[in-house]
């Protein structure tokens, strides 16, 4: 049993009221299959064809494409020596679901917390589906294509009394990121640097405590 | 002792278990590692790993490279093993541009991959012994662990996080001069390791902290993924290198360590017998390197430099494949390789353009490490350190 031929013709046997398309791919038999039935699959997969290891589930965002997102399931065999691809494609919608594979394979648990987490695929019947890579608190999915790089707003503050008047309101073009966090070099060193501050950067004169509370409130 | 204090007595302290953190800044957590460890008194009931600290986005990060400079980028992920990231990476790449790399190339990267699973391998053996109180282990494993990183600036120019691998072979042909680095090496190493065996596999305060502590069973250690050596210690002699040819591996005579019992102490000595067999195979791969070009001809290496006075068509192809990257052809491909770890997978999809649409890394020490939940309750905390120590779970790679 290696080619995809086979797969289809025993796929249509089994499940005749699916929808399943097997063709060859550069590396393995690629097998694409509907979300619902996704754990029936797998389980006849592992029993009838021996393909007992899941060995990675990860996910795809084809942005511009539809169906835009693919999660791959790589199953292995080790008798055989064979691999599958198992994929299941899901439309352009906020939250796409699909049914969870820890009932067919155990190992399916962190890896569907990690594409829920990069990709806010939601896996019905996972048993604890968090976030397991990003802080609980992260608002997004990083690894989706809209995700911008660098879109993070920096998450340190200078001490208010150093800023002192200086206080520049925050540039939206940039990202939300404060425009006096890219110019103040030569402030946020003062620790060490003894010198003339950074081109552009007023010497810092101390300030009253009541001004810096004042200045705290929108620093 | 009224009625309220003694009810309290009964549901808050008699049958209390306790939760502990371990980490994330634990010296024997093996990085950044966080476990919620709930325990009833020493014995550990349940363990929940946390995990993510030390995420750094290499995934996202490889989509905004081109193929070659992302090679840079994976080989950050796994800091122990960065050889078989990059070849992960750069395999997956040939094959969907559908390149072969020539003989010299495969020998370079099957001898740099051995040295670099003992690298791995001593890290894991410096600081496992470290964790369960073997403390010289850690300076003598780290010394041997030096002269090979020497050698790897030698021929790569940095100790770490080489780059070294390229898409259609590797960035620098190997010297003579490396080759007797190499045979120095190689007559020093045996003698030290044997040491380090007979240093701890008899001893019998190693031999109690690892005999029967963290037994994990085949069948278990299938249905969760597990690879590598903590698979082969559970009886099951399955290693790429074997049944896979991303490297021609058949060519090369080695066996395959396995354990019986499936404990910390097999997991042991799976790895301490790999070090001698990745040993073997630096001795074969250097006595028959062959001779000839170092990458693979056409669009995805750069033109030799001699060519860029002379031709034009070279100076373009520089340039293109340095500003745009090289344009490999639209598809999906997973590639898997043994590392120290276990099967190291890529998944590499590409839509035709001259930078990767998505990297993903299947990194086994992810995988390993949901084992620590399945193994540890039942056992003591101290217990803990030594599984967590014989998984051998590098949280670059778990965290990416």
């Amino acid at each position: 049993m290696t080619s995809a031929a086979e797969y289809d013709a025993t796929l249509r046997e089994r499940f005749p009221d699916l929808a399943v398309a097997a063709t060859d791919e550069l590396d393995m038999p690629t097998i694409v299959v509907p979300g619902e039935r996704i754990v029936a699959v797998l389980e006849f997969l592992r029993d009838e064809f021996g393909f007992t290891m899941l060995m990675d589930l990860s996910a795809c965002d084809w942005l511009g494409r539809e169906p835009r997102y693919h999660v791959n399931y790589h199953l292995y065999s080790m008798d055989s020596n064979l691999r599958v691809r198992v994929k299941v494609q899901l439309p352009d919608v906020p939250e796409p679901h699909v049914p969870s594979a820890v009932p067919a394979f155990a190992a399916a648990d962190w890896h569907e917390r990690e594409v829920f987490d990069f990709f806010g695929i939601v896996f019905d019947g996972h048993p604890n589906l968090a976030r397991i890579l990003m802080p609980d608190e992260w608002i997004g999915h990083p690894l989706r294509k809209d995700y911008p790089v660098g879109g993070v707003p920096v998450e340190y503050r200078i001490e208010p009394a150093y800023v002192g008047e200086n206080v520049v309101p925050r540039d939206t073009r940039q990202g939300g990121v404060p425009v006096r966090l890219r110019s103040d070099r030569g402030r946020l060193s003062h620790m060490t640097w003894t010198g003339p501050p950074a081109s552009g950067v007023p010497v810092h004169k101390p300030t009253e405590p009541e001004e810096i509370s004042e200045e705290g409130k929108d620093s | 002792m009224t009625q309220t204090e003694q009810e309290i007595r009964e549901v808050w302290v008699e049958d209390e278990t306790m939760r502990v953190n371990m980490g994330p800044q634990h010296p024997s957590t093996h990085g950044v590692l966080r476990l919620r460890v709930e325990v009833d008194g020493e014995v550990v009931v349940n363990v929940e790993p946390h995990v993510g600290y030390l995420h750094t986005g290499i995934e996202k990060q490889a989509e905004t490279l081109n193929w070659i400079q992302c090679v840079t980028d994976v080989t950050r992920a796994d800091y122990l093993s960065n050889f078989f990231n990059e070849l992960a990476y750069c395999t997956a790449v040939e094959q969907l541009a559908g390149v072969e790399i020539p003989p010299r190339a495969q020998w370079i990267r099957i001898l740099l991959c051995e040295f670099n699973r003992i690298t791995s391998h001593l890290v894991w053996l410096a600081t496992g012994g470290l964790e369960l109180g073997a403390l010289s282990m850690a300076t003598y494993a780290f010394r041997e662990r030096e002269q090979i990183l020497d050698l790897y600036q030698a021929i790569t120019g940095v100790r770490m996080n080489h780059g070294y691998f390229r898409p259609g072979g590797v960035s620098m042909d190997i010297r003579p001069d490396h080759c007797k680095q190499i045979r120095d090496l190689l007559d020093v190493l045996p003698k030290r390791f044997r040491e380090y065996e007979e240093f701890l596999s008899n001893n019998p305060i190693w031999v109690r902290r690892n005999r029967n502590v963290g037994v994990l069973k085949a069948e278990d250690a299938i249905k969760l993924g597990v690879t590598g050596p903590t698979l082969r210690a559970c009886g099951i002699p399955h290693d790429l290198r074997k049944v896979s040819d991303y490297l021609p591996y058949d060519k090369f005579e080695f066996d395959v360590p396995i354990g019986e019992v499936g404990d910390c102490y097999d997991r042991f000595l799976v790895r301490m017998r790999e070090l001698f067999e990745s040993l073997r195979i630096i001795e074969q791969a250097i006595d028959g390197m062959p001779s000839g070009e170092f990458r693979a001809a056409g669009k995805l290496v750069p033109p030799p430099r001699n060519r860029l006075p002379v031709s034009m068509e070279a100076v373009i192809h520089h340039f293109k494949l340095y500003t745009d990257g090289p344009h490999v052809p639209a598809g999906e491909v997973y590639v898997a390789v043994e590392s120290p770890r276990g099967e190291l997978g890529y998944f590499v999809a590409s839509d035709g353009r001259g930078r990767p649409w998505r990297v993903h890394i299947r990194a086994p020490s992810f995988v390993n490490l949901q084992v620590a939940p399945l193994v540890a309750p039942g056992y003591l905390l101290a217990d803990l350190i030594a599984i967590l120590a014989s998984i051998d779970p590098v949280m670059g790679d778990v965290d990416r």
